[in-house]
């Protein structure tokens, strides 16, 4: 055969193998291809811890070759304290705290009903439920009372309306059923000599004659003594066996938490009428948290480990979206190694807090114009409405040009590190902004740049663009 | 969370009890609701907050009769160009402004918590019942921003140059409508405003860095078909327009001519005016200017000999500014805070003549978009603690401007569950003196 | 300067005047020791010494403070912190000075500044160094005191030494020594510790005590190695007033359970339940219940009933609020007094409040007859005389068990000092009175007692918290400072003034006056009862005797307690740098006048 002859039949042998491989592409839509190694880390901590890998554990990572590496890195986040610190956040949001309008909790209720939820993250959720519907104490120092505190119309309505929202994920247009509401018929508070500091108690002398007897959410009646306080008979309804609603509220949030969207949309509107996208995979994740002991991190391990979770990004895979605010200007400060300085105005002296993440604020009233670009949720509801990771024309403009960006890229010390050496900096760069080695084009592309001009300079412009990149701003 | 017998309770406008004195409470007349103006004037507002809540002895209702423990210092109020009104004797610029303004010395509500008092002024609702009303400035975003055919590359709600932080701006209305704050300081050398430019970098490093970025985002070249990945490009590519183009010009405040940059006062409240002029020049309906430190529980005299003249230059050269330029017909011009400051004068430690929250009477100031200068609503007692005639609540404000604004009281404002309530309801029992029909 | 001289010459008028010690630091020192301590406040330019309560320790004033002045020698401008002022006093401790809590001020020619706390201990100190870039401090060996100060955006952080299996219990004292802060909101320096191991991990962290709210923790460490002590405050603010000490040691045994008064009885509450007691009871008597729980530093929140026959509630109390223990923020004991209104059986019960109970839920219950009895408090605890001269103080009663009669009160180890008006009328929470003494009283410090048949008043001092409430905060020992002889003295004739409705009445006063102190003077009247006017308070210049006049206003009730008033004499003295005649003023507080109802 001459030559050209041979090159055709090469090309018909490519054509007919990127048929079969096309068609196979069509086999494999249904079951995408697993991410890459380093995909699944940065997906992992962003997802349950809300941070970026560390960069030593992310070289370590990349360099483990056990075959059951990303169940060791599973577990190993699960146990930390990053994780607990993400749980806090997580419920931050539907328990509201925030030092002011319109919780109200006050800076030392925000930070006490923050510092229990991150040591609730140990607790088994039907005990981590139990606790924060049978509450009782002062806002101060029992800072699981800040679930009521936070609660602004002091109603037995609205309590009840708060119970079903954020455990049962479920709102209604009508009033809640008066029985329902009568289980906080009694609930008071007392004020203390400490300024702003409440005790929250029951009082049945504060139920109104002709209060229907306490009954759970369905109807059914809590055998309780006339008078006395219904909600742990209410708490041992919510937790009990059978009950699936509490289960699949939480199977429901932690999928979308991992995913991105949950298997009923809206998160917390789970209702007959708004059936799940998958009911088997929602009855099955709940059914992981009942029989583990109501261990939400075997939820957790559940959804890392599949599939669904773990395959490649796009497509039917692993849903792209943007980073939640919290996550992304902590991830902008990790990458770069400059941490963020937050004040409050509300206590006095003033709250200075030279460097903490913004997941881990322990109130909502501490802020910055970042997170509410970004879409932070002003915790006024409970709604995962309130949360926008929708991009903004302003987002994209704060990323480009905004001085809290340049001043993290200016201050990084590992730039200022880098600058002072010769070596290649593409692999730290690659792998401390955006949690991978580079490929060949990157890194090709990478020295055109450090051959312009003066090396600080391009390193800088090389931490801009690699920070404003899609890839960076995205779960991906 | 609203359900629908919210809805129904917020027509019928339940309220939050506060202590008022029995006088305000009883024989009120029934105030009617605005009525759509058909010809409203005023298309844009410019909002002087000052955060902290001024004294209104020391300001707009002086009490010189009331004594030291009540004056200060500050006794000795002056006249202005509106015959038999005086103002605090540290306002000469602005006493000779008052013919275009309407004193509204009958501001209540009662409360004496910034957060919640803010809230009251801005959003005109009372607390806790059950939402998180939108700010004014936020509503006009919504009814008069890009949903409603506003086209400018500036945002429709700018706050100059912080926002407040203790409470949310937008409320339901959500992030969309939240303000958009400059950041910097329009006195300094180099006023930069946040995301428009970057310090120390040429156009030539700014335009290879755009081209790094677009070789480096590899990743967007990989999943064109993903909709969130098509966003971030979209909005990527708006946000270069923005920089690049012409929006920044009126941030420029090197384009004014240094003498009247000189009478706003070379500060950071007489700049920002001058940029609010130069941003309802271009169109924007509603910037805020949060001035910052009017809550002077210690040595208040100390910090008015120092703020006063800074807001007198500040606002006097606005409205006359604004007026030259024929603007003020069609510019809301409002100052004031969430409350006043008690006219009993603390003289002992650590307040050293300071001066505490006082939300049952204090004094607002409007000017401009069509308000009646000269006029004088409501009155204090003769030491300016209680309100005695016309008490103007935050409602009767509320309704006010957004009747000047022409939005009108049944406009829909949706919430983010589904649903929407509308934008007025009726004026609540007892808490409510009535429209400001006075001043218009 | 000129206008400082003429307030030499006052007492100070009200808490406007009065020099003010925000803070001393450290806060204390070991026997022994000679300590440099840091003071700062407010009117204490004019400082002419310095004292200290108790025996074994000795203070000087080594810098009298001075508002600091920046480069060009003009005062800095002031961060509107009442601390501008700053000195330094050094401490002398005694080898075998007794150690705890003492009261340090400063004595200025307008009296003495408020106390502040000064703790003497008797274990080593360390105190962090003042630069802002510090290393953390490494404490070579336990036990010891660290003392430390939390500036704004600080985190203190000391390295403990660990010993495997050796507890160590770590409590900070901040609000033992400042409790509370009027501008600081919350009130007072909450401080949050937290111990970590060598690699950063945290091991244990305490912002409260029980219900106290200084923090404590203990630690038994798995290995030898440093452990690192994180010292913040809990909402991250940070002044120079967040002064702490911090005792390091041995656990300290568990207190031995408090002694059971007389009449009184232990009990324990279980969870869900409650204590109860019947007993007998006719129709007017008065029964009073009392718990003391919480004091004892038990968990429970009292609740007291008392239940008729039928079960009905026929009085119940949950937290009563006891103004003579201002530093306790949540006074969850009840008391109350009920009187029966018909025969038969009643029940006492007492539960906990948010119905838990258990071990650690111990009271102490008293259910029988009233015991009026009282508490005595007299404020302030710092007093400047002039010679000659008189100050007022405000003695407060804190009436139980029906306590109702009137309190005469007298003064002991008071030397030649005089008090006046000291009788707290039947039914009244206070009474406003006055010291005096001779002319001829040497300058000095003196620590009077003032006692009566109740009991023995505790000095204290009205502190306010959040910028609004005033809590009064005892000290240990009262300062007052005879001052050298005011410009104006002022002696009513009258011993008694007796009032009418719609009448006034005279009071005559002598006058003695400083050289040069010749002008008209005005007579005031501080804080008068309602009703209660001046008329015709102008004496006229030059006069050694004169008359003021006060009138009852026809529809008020005849007061009880005292009249204080004030006389205040102004001249010229040269002229202003804006050529306006400088003014100079004397003010001369006169003895209280006890008040009395007139015959018609």
């Amino acid at each position: 055969m001459d030559s050209s002859t041979r090159h055709l039949g090469t090309v018909v042998i490519l054509l007919a193998f990127c048929l079969a491989v096309g068609l196979g592409a069509a086999e494999t839509e249904k079951n995408p291809a697993r991410c890459d190694d380093a995909t699944f880390l940065r997906r992992l901590h962003l997802d349950a811890s809300g941070c970026l890998p560390p960069y030593q554990a992310l070289k370590g990572f990349l360099a483990d070759r056990r075959p059951d590496r990303r169940e060791r890195a599973i577990d190993a986040l699960l146990a930390s304290p990053a994780y607990a610190d993400w749980w806090a956040w997580r419920w931050s949001d539907l328990l509201r705290v925030k030092a002011e309008f319109p919780s109200n909790l006050w800076p030392l209720g925000a930070v006490a009903t923050h510092r229990w939820l991150r040591q609730s993250a140990a607790l088994p959720y039907d005990r981590f439920v139990t606790a924060l519907v049978t509450a009782n104490g002062s806002g101060f120092s029992d800072g699981v009372v800040g679930f009521y505190r936070a609660i602004p119309e002091r109603t037995p309505g609205y309590y009840a309306d708060a119970v079903a929202l954020v455990f049962l994920a479920q709102r209604s247009d009508a009033a809640p059923a008066p029985a329902f509401a009568a289980c906080f018929a009694g609930l008071a508070f007392k004020p203390t000599g400490a300024w702003k500091e409440e005790i929250l108690w029951w009082n049945p002398a504060l139920i109104p004659a002709g209060t229907p007897a306490p009954a759970a959410p369905d109807g059914t009646p809590l055998a309780v003594a006339a008078g006395a306080d219904p909600r742990p008979a209410l708490a041992a309804w919510l937790t009990g066996p059978g009950r699936q609603d509490l289960a699949r509220a939480l199977a429901n949030r932690t999928w979308a938490w991992l995913n991105g969207r949950g298997l009923v949309e809206p998160v917390d509107d789970l209702r007959p009428g708004n059936p799940p996208s998958d009911p088997a995979l929602l009855d099955q994740l709940a059914a992981t948290l009942i029989d583990s002991g109501w261990d939400h991190r075997a939820l957790l391990r559940a959804i890392l480990r599949s599939a669904t979770w773990q395959a490649e990004a796009g497509n039917s895979g692993y849903a792209i979206r943007r980073l939640s605010a919290e996550v992304l200007l902590d991830a902008l400060s990790s990458a770069t190694g400059s941490a963020d300085r937050w004040t409050s105005q509300i206590p006095e002296p003033f709250t200075v807090i030279p460097a903490l993440p913004a997941v881990a604020l322990p109130d909502g009233s501490i802020s910055n114009t970042f997170l509410e670009t970004f879409g932070r949720p002003g915790r006024s509801s409970a709604l995962a409405a309130e949360r926008s990771d929708a991009p903004s024309v302003l987002q994209a403009q704060r990323l480009l040009t905004s001085e809290q960006v340049q001043q993290k890229i200016v201050r990084s010390g590992w730039l200022k590190r880098l600058a002072g050496e010769s070596t290649d900096p593409a692999d730290e760069l690659w792998l401390r902004i955006l949690c991978r080695p580079p490929t060949a084009a990157e890194r090709a592309r990478c020295a055109v740049a450090l051959a312009g001009g003066e090396r600080r300079a391009a390193l800088d412009d090389l931490a801009w663009a690699l920070l404003n990149t899609t890839e960076f701003s995205t779960a991906h | 969370m609203l359900t629908r017998r919210d809805l129904f309770r917020l027509a019928a406008a339940g309220t939050l009890a506060a202590a008022l004195p029995p006088a305000l409470l009883a024989g009120d007349p029934p105030a009617p609701v605005v009525p759509p103006r058909p010809a409203s004037r005023a298309r844009a507002v410019i909002q002087v907050w000052l955060w902290g809540g001024p004294s209104h002895l020391d300001t707009f209702d002086p009490k010189p009769g009331a004594g030291r423990d009540f004056c200060g210092p500050l006794g000795k109020p002056i006249a202005t160009s509106v015959d038999g009104l005086l103002i605090g004797q540290s306002l000469p610029l602005l006493a000779q402004q008052m013919h275009r303004c309407a004193v509204l010395r009958g501001m209540t509500h009662g409360s004496n918590g910034h957060e919640t008092a803010a809230y009251l002024m801005q959003a005109a609702r009372p607390a806790g019942d059950g939402l998180s009303w939108p700010g004014l400035g936020a509503v006009v975003s919504k009814l008069r921003g890009y949903e409603a055919g506003y086209r400018g590359l500036l945002p429709p709600y700018i706050t100059l140059t912080t926002p407040q932080g203790r409470f949310s701006e937008s409320g339901f209305l959500g992030g969309r409508h939240r303000p958009f704050a400059t950041g910097g300081d329009p006195a300094a050398e180099a006023f930069a405003v946040d995301g428009m430019t970057v310090q120390g970098l040429s156009d030539t490093r700014q335009s290879s860095r755009r081209q790094l970025l677009a070789d480096l985002d590899g990743f967007a070249a990989a999943h064109p078909a993903d909709a969130t990945v098509r966003e971030l490009r979209a909005c990527r590519e708006q946000a270069y327009e923005l920089i690049l183009g012409d929006a920044g010009a009126a941030y420029d405040l090197g384009r004014e001519d240094a003498a009247l940059r000189d009478r706003y006062g070379r500060h950071r409240l007489g700049q920002s005016c001058l940029l609010a002029r130069r941003l309802v020049e271009a169109g924007v309906p509603y910037v805020t200017i949060n001035a910052n430190g009017w809550d002077t529980h210690k040595r208040h005299f100390e910090a008015m000999g120092r703020m006063l003249p800074q807001l007198d230059a500040a606002v006097a050269t606005l409205l006359e500014d604004l007026a030259q330029r024929g603007l003020l017909d069609s510019t809301i011009v409002w100052v004031g805070g969430e409350f006043g400051r008690t006219p009993r004068i603390l003289w002992e430690p650590p307040w050293e003549g300071g001066r505490g929250h006082h939300g049952k009477a204090f004094s607002h100031l409007l000017a401009g978009g069509g308000v009646r200068g000269g006029t004088v609503v409501g009155a204090t007692d003769e030491r300016g603690e209680n309100v005695v005639t016309r008490p103007v609540f935050p409602w009767d404000l509320f309704a006010t401007l957004t009747g000047m604004l022409g939005l009108a009281p049944d406009t829909q404002l949706p919430l983010p569950q589904g649903g929407s309530v509308a934008l007025l309801g009726p004026p609540p029992a007892g808490r409510s003196g009535g429209v400001l029909t006075e001043i218009l | 300067m000129r206008a400082l001289v003429a307030l030499a010459w006052t007492a100070a008028l009200t808490a406007a005047d009065a020099p003010w010690l925000a803070y001393a630091y450290p806060a204390g020192g070991t026997q022994g020791a000679t300590v440099a301590v840091t003071v700062a406040g407010e009117r204490l330019i004019e400082a002419t010494g310095a004292h200290i309560t108790g025996s074994g320790v000795s203070v000087r004033l080594v810098t009298t403070p001075v508002a600091p002045l920046n480069a060009q020698g003009k005062p800095k401008k002031r961060n509107q912190t009442v601390m501008d002022e700053v000195g330094q006093v050094e401490l002398i401790i005694a080898p075998d000075a007794t150690p705890g809590p003492r009261s340090l001020r400063l004595l200025t020619p307008s009296g003495p500044s408020n106390p502040r706390t000064v703790i003497i201990g008797n274990v080593p100190e360390f105190s962090e160094e003042a630069t802002p870039a510090r290393k953390p401090l490494t404490v070579p060996a336990l036990p010891a005191t660290l003392n430390g100060q939390l500036l704004s955006g600080d985190a203190d952080r000391w390295i403990l030494p660990g010993k495997a299996g050796t507890p160590i219990a770590i409590a900070i004292a901040a609000r033992a020594l400042i409790p509370y802060i009027a501008d600081a909101v919350p009130g007072w320096c909450q401080p949050q510790l937290t111990l970590r191991d060598a690699a950063g991990r945290e091991l244990a962290s305490a912002d409260a005590d029980g219900f106290r709210q200084d923090a404590a923790l203990t630690w038994t460490p798995q290995a030898d190695g440093p452990l690192t002590l994180e010292v913040r405050d809990v909402l991250w603010r940070g002044r120079a007033d967040f002064t702490y000490r911090i005792t390091l040691g041995d656990p300290r045994p568990a207190a031995a359970a408090s002694p059971i008064a007389d009449g009184w009885e232990q009990v324990r509450i279980s969870a869900g339940s409650a204590w109860e007691r019947s007993f007998a009871g006719t129709a007017g008597t008065t029964v009073e219940l009392g718990v003391r729980a919480r004091r004892l530093g038990s968990p429970l929140d009292a609740r007291l009933e008392l239940l008729g026959a039928d079960g009905a509630v026929v009085a119940s109390a949950d937290d009563t609020t006891d103004r003579a223990d201002g530093t306790t923020t949540h006074h969850a004991d009840p008391e109350l007094l009920a009187t029966l209104p018909a025969d038969g059986t009643y029940r006492v019960r007492l539960s906990d409040l948010l119905g838990r109970g258990g071990d650690a839920f111990v009271a102490q219950v008293y259910a029988g007859a009233p015991r009026p009895r009282c508490d005595l408090l007299a404020a302030p605890s710092s007093l400047g005389l002039p010679a000659g001269g008189s100050v007022p103080l405000v003695i407060h009663a804190v009436r139980r068990g029906g306590h109702a009669g009137a309190i005469a009160l007298r003064l002991a180890d008071a030397g030649d000092l005089v008090l006046d008006g000291g009788l707290i009328p039947a039914g009244a929470d206070r009474v406003q009175a006055t010291l005096s003494c001779p002319a001829t009283a040497p300058p000095g410090v003196l620590a009077p007692r003032l006692v009566a048949d109740e009991g023995v008043a505790v000095w204290s001092d009205d502190n306010m918290q959040a910028f609004l409430w005033m809590q009064l905060v005892p000290a240990d020992a009262p300062a007052v400072q005879v001052l050298p002889p005011a410009a104006l003295r002022v002696q009513p004739r009258t011993a008694v003034l007796a009032l009418v409705p719609g009448r006034t009445a005279r009071i005559e006063v002598a006058i003695e006056r400083g050289p040069g102190w010749d002008g008209d003077i005005r007579i005031a009247l501080h804080q008068p009862p309602p009703g209660v006017s001046l008329r015709n308070g102008r004496i006229k210049a030059g006069a050694s005797e004169g008359r003021f006049e006060v009138l009852l206003a026809a529809d008020a009730a005849v007061p009880t307690g005292n009249l204080i008033a004030n006389a205040t004499v102004s001249r010229e003295d040269g002229v202003r740098p804006d050529g306006k005649p400088r003014r100079l003023q004397a003010t001369a507080w006169l003895p209280a006048i006890p008040l009395a109802r007139g015959a018609p």
